[in-house]
């Protein structure tokens, strides 16, 4: 059974400038017991619990580094929480990247197996959505040339067919995607839609309050790391929305 | 993914991998007889024991140093799918494998043409072989979540090899320094090229130079471990 739980979750980030990458810095430091590391810790979460079960609909919601995307992070399995823990069960398909292993100098065809292996997909399954892939990016004869030669809408649409083709029990997206042109983008909703249908689950960090709205069910609403609203998605976009009209800002958290 | 970039190599130039082993071959050539000139050696002897040093030792550099890189070179996937570090480790050895094999062809052209003979003991080559491949992931699994942390390793990593290469019998032979044995015997890249190397010559390897390069793989097994246990988690953060 797919599910999503987050219990008490905190994250910090270090943050790296260049010397704090060097042995030989760190070494120095050691020796003449420099206090200036060279890092700075962000606390991107704290205290963060939420959960979600099959036909659940999650919306993260918050303004810029408020810890949506540090969220989905966390869910997708590429970072662990420093306390608190995360558990998520079923197939996770992230879509955070877009043009995820994809490699100009092969062509449209060669580059569908990778990202899709990336993605966890089974050799059956690539070759599967082969041909849902072509017809769906419609990019014709460019199918077989190096994505070099690809315009930049092409290479959206292609990449759009890929990270769409396979099916998730919990689908992270970051963003809801929406690319090329005015005919491609009612094709682009649809097929997304279709994707979200089929997922168990789905965790969306979004800046559109309205999108989480109509989308989700439940909503998490972040702000500087905290939960600050946790429920039926209606409310919580309506008390962020309310909150942001409200100009008074407080600042991230940065603790040395 | 290792496949992808073996054919994209072929796809760039005709020739493809075969370049790689032509320079090899120019090399062989070209440095062999001039050294076997300089030391007054039989050129065919010398050449033979020079190109399968060269062999082995492209193939176990090459390792170590891509090893180094192998989690900052899919940081960019990395950043968005979790990959487990022995599956970049493979890719790494798997496509230093595949130039490994072009090399080996070259090289083994290079032995018929001389009519060299293999003796049976060569087939210990395979073994040796083996113990490089599993010293390659090892180390690969070890180092490159440390080099990720550390930028600056891999760079540490490619000039200590510089200078391995030099001081380890590859451009002489080790009975040059037979005045001083410890240059060879506390040297771990001499035991690593010796299993391969003295198969091929006709000599069989010394007990010794199984045990310390058994023991080599040995450690790196531990620390791959140890560090991958304890880098697991936080190799995120360090991308």
């Amino acid at each position: 059974m797919a599910y999503i739980k987050f219990d008490s979750v905190h994250f910090n980030y270090p943050v790296f400038n260049i010397s704090a990458r060097s042995l030989k810095v760190a070494l120095m430091q050691r020796i003449s017991r420099s206090s200036d590391s060279g890092m700075v810790q962000v606390e991107a979460l704290k205290d963060v619990s939420f959960s979600a079960e099959p036909g659940d609909r999650i919306g993260l919601i918050g303004r810029n580094g408020s810890g949506k995307s540090t969220a989905l992070r966390l869910a997708a399995g590429l970072a662990f929480p420093q306390k608190g823990s995360v558990e998520v069960s079923g197939r996770v398909v992230s879509l955070i990247e877009l043009g995820l292993g994809v490699n100009p100098e092969l062509s449209g065809k060669d580059n569908i197996e990778l990202p899709l292996r990336l993605l966890g997909a089974t050799t059956e399954e690539i070759n599967g959505v082969m041909e849902d892939i072509k017809e769906f990016a419609g990019i014709g004869d460019f199918f077989h040339l190096p994505v070099r030669t690809y315009s930049a809408g092409m290479r959206a649409r292609l990449g759009f067919a890929i990270c769409t083709s396979i099916t998730a029990d919990v689908l992270v997206m970051d963003e809801w995607l929406g690319t090329g042109d005015a005919q491609f983008v009612g094709r682009a909703q649809d097929r997304l839609m279709s994707l979200v249908d089929r997922a168990k689950i789905l965790l969306l960090a979004s800046h559109a309050p309205d999108l989480v709205a109509s989308v989700c069910n439940k909503a998490v609403w972040l702000e500087s790391g905290k939960i600050a609203a946790y429920g039926p998605a209606e409310e919580v976009v309506a008390s962020y929305l309310e909150f942001t009209s409200d100009p008074d800002s407080p600042q991230l958290a940065v603790a040395e | 993914m290792a496949n992808q970039e073996v054919r994209l190599r072929y796809k760039r130039s005709l020739l493809g991998p075969f370049w790689i082993s032509l320079t090899l071959l120019a090399m062989i050539l070209g440095i062999g007889l001039l050294y076997s000139t300089i030391f007054q050696q039989d050129a065919v002897e010398f050449l033979t024991f020079f190109a399968c040093g060269i062999l082995a030792w492209n193939f176990l550099s090459a390792m170590l140093m891509e090893g180094c890189n192998a989690v900052v070179y899919a940081e960019q996937h990395l950043r968005s799918v979790p990959i487990k570090t022995s599956v970049l480790a493979s890719r790494s050895v798997y496509s230093n494998l595949i130039i490994f094999f072009h090399n080996a062809l070259v090289v083994a052209a290079l032995l018929a043409f001389f009519r060299h003979e293999l003796k049976p003991v060569a087939l210990l080559v395979l073994p040796a072989s083996a113990l490089y491949i599993l010293l390659g992931l090892l180390w690969t699994i070890a180092m490159a979540p440390i080099c990720t942390r550390f930028r600056d390793i891999g760079q540490v990593v490619t000039s200590v090899l510089q200078v391995m290469f030099f001081l380890t019998p590859i451009l002489w032979r080790p009975e040059f320094a037979s005045e001083r044995p410890m240059v060879t015997d506390i040297n771990p890249f001499y035991h690593l090229i010796e299993i391969f190397r003295a198969p091929l010559i006709g000599v069989a390897p010394t007990a010794t130079n199984w045990f310390v390069s058994t023991g080599i793989v040995a450690l790196f097994a531990i620390a791959a471990f140890f560090i991958n246990a304890y880098t697991r988690k936080r190799l995120y953060l360090w991308l």
